[in-house]
């Protein structure tokens, strides 16, 4: 428990803390990725899978593994209680994790969400930034039923949890160049990367930066609570070797 | 899509429509592009009017007058979200303006936070309500209601439900800012009450960096449990943090004071020397203050399992249209 008079952490602080520690290398698809965790109810588990797949399937995740904690296991300080199974799927923090570690000075910025029109990203339409809230971004846009992340897997419109970074743009070419051999290694969440000083999606960037929208990690569980099965999400819960994870789809 | 510049004249024009409860023609909105710093001719305003015409986010009425579409009010919440990101700070800001309770005479307007209610549901929501308010955890036992078919801050109360108005934390502000205090209201968030006493916040969000009110956000998420608060002594409820210099202490403390006396209360810390506050980070140099929100009523409604629709912030109204419990 934390004491009375301790300062509060913010998001982007526990976001650095943990992008710090991605060892993740796409080359060799080794070392250690950011998860969100969720728990369902053991009878929902079918259910919930199927829905799973269907949204990594449309690629409105970041990447297809997921690794499953039956109860009484313990990942990351959380002991899955009696009766439910836990579900760990890659956050997208996990590219700014290995952005990071190729020496690429990358600062997410926010949590939102994203408007879809016909198979196109079109803007952000609400957005809550990561260094003014202590709560998730993602997880608290999934819990005001603002998604439609099943509409946009059925019509190719609807709204989905996204988030933005900034990169400075003379790291371009090496931005492109990692992101293209994160995409060969599955991770396929890359929603938009922006012109250096324009606005990505609607959203504006500092100068001389550029902007990159990626799916959220927590999409799938979005899609979960949409269909009205119960489940607890805890976004960006804590880190995993990718090797203990399988692909779901 | 055009470039960002006309693009935010585009919806400039649109909001100037949207506020307008009138058509407007083009000499009306080349003024008021003017007045907000847009340097935009009659001839030009005519040419963007058209563009957002064919794109049917405004369209003709009367003689060379315009009005907004459902579609175009729809662009309008959506579109630009960086510049919405202050939104919520903004619109406190001008209901804090607004305000102009004054508490040594109990007059005046105070911001009022709304409520819909499912008729059926309504006693049971009075005596929740009540609890609340008489537990402290509201900030004054007024409340105005208003039924079905009538009128509320322009508003019809739809068939079947009835509208609640409480007093708003931020009328706490008006009174700070009114009274010559540079105040800053900073975070929305929870507070964690362990046997009656107020222990720390356990989430926060700053106002000016969302585009959601934080209060919609805690509610939604069902993060509150001030029932269980009400019947055990040990509870979340909402609750906000603003800052003020810590060399207006005195006069600020003077007019919580005032306040209190005029029954005006919630404030569980007022202007104490401590940093952080409960948790929440406090500028050097200012002192803060942090009270119970005034939707703490109707998060606990939601709670009870009565469905509502919550309107934080809604507008101002005269404290003498809201009236005392019994």
């Amino acid at each position: 428990m934390i004491s009375t008079d301790e300062e509060m952490m913010f998001t982007n602080a526990r976001i650095e803390s943990i992008m710090y520690q991605v060892t993740f290398n796409p080359k060799t698809r080794e070392g250690d990725i950011i998860v969100n965790l969720c728990l369902v109810d053991k009878k929902d588990l079918e259910e919930t899978l199927e829905i799973f797949r269907q949204v990594m399937y449309s690629g409105l995740s970041v990447c297809s593994y997921v690794r499953m904690f039956d109860e009484g296991e313990t990942f990351s300080g959380l002991e899955i209680p009696q009766g439910k199974t836990g579900i760990a799927t890659a956050c997208s923090i996990t590219i700014d994790g290995v952005l990071l570690k190729h020496g690429i000075p990358v600062k997410p910025k926010f949590g939102g969400i994203v408007q879809v029109r016909d198979r196109v990203p079109l803007r952000f339409t609400d957005l809550i930034s990561y260094d003014c809230t202590t709560i998730d971004p993602l997880e608290v846009l999934m819990s005001q039923e603002l998604t439609s992340v099943r509409e946009m897997m059925r019509t190719g419109s609807g709204k989905i949890l996204a988030n933005f970074r900034e990169v400075p743009m003379s790291a371009k070419d090496d931005v492109d160049h990692l992101l293209n051999r994160l995409l060969t290694a599955g991770f396929y969440g890359i929603l938009e990367v922006g012109e250096p000083n324009s606005p990505a999606l609607g959203a504006r960037v500092d100068r001389d930066h550029m902007g990159i929208i990626i799916t959220g990690g927590t999409n799938p569980m979005a899609a979960v609570q949409e269909s009205g099965i119960p489940i607890v999400t805890k976004a960006i819960k804590g880190v995993m070797e990718f090797h203990d994870m399988k692909k779901l789809v | 899509m055009p470039d960002a510049e006309t693009q935010r004249k585009l919806i400039e024009i649109l909001r100037i429509l949207s506020e307008s409860t009138d058509e407007m023609g083009a000499r009306k909105i080349a003024e008021e592009m003017n007045r907000r710093g847009y340097n935009l001719g009659e001839r030009a305003v005519r040419y963007h009017l058209r563009m957002l015409d064919e794109r049917g986010f405004t369209k003709k009425h009367g003689y060379l007058g315009r009005v907004l579409t459902a579609q175009g009010e729809d662009e309008l919440k959506h579109a630009l979200v960086t510049d919405r990101l202050g939104f919520v700070s903004t619109r406190i800001k001008d209901i804090e303006f607004m305000t102009s309770y004054e508490p040594h005479t109990n007059s005046g307007n105070v911001a009022v936070n709304l409520c819909y209610i499912p008729k059926p549901s309504f006693e049971q929501a009075l005596g929740v309500i009540r609890r609340v308010v008489d537990a402290g955890y509201a900030i004054s036992p007024r409340i105005k209601v208003v039924d079905e078919g009538q009128t509320i801050l322009e508003n019809d109360v739809p068939e079947g439900q009835v509208a609640v108005a409480t007093v708003c934390s931020i009328t706490i502000d008006g009174v700070l800012l009114k009274g010559g205090l540079p105040v800053d209201i900073k975070y929305g968030g929870i507070v964690r009450i362990e046997n009656g006493k107020v222990e720390r916040f356990t989430d926060i969000i700053d106002y000016s960096g969302t585009s959601i009110n934080p209060m919609s956000v805690f509610t939604a998420r069902k993060m509150t449990s001030i029932i269980k608060l009400l019947e055990t002594g040990s509870g979340s409820v909402l609750a906000n943090v603003r800052a003020v210099p810590r060399v207006a202490r005195d006069r600020a403390l003077a007019l919580l004071g005032e306040m209190k006396e005029a029954d005006i209360n919630g404030v569980f810390s007022g202007c104490e020397n401590v940093r952080p506050l409960l948790g929440v980070p406090v500028e050097m140099g200012k002192c803060g203050i942090a009270s119970y929100s005034g939707i703490n009523p109707f998060a606990a409604l939601g709670e009870s399992g009565i469905k509502t629709r919550i309107m934080p912030l809604a507008a101002v109204m005269n404290i003498k249209e809201l009236k005392k419990m019994e």
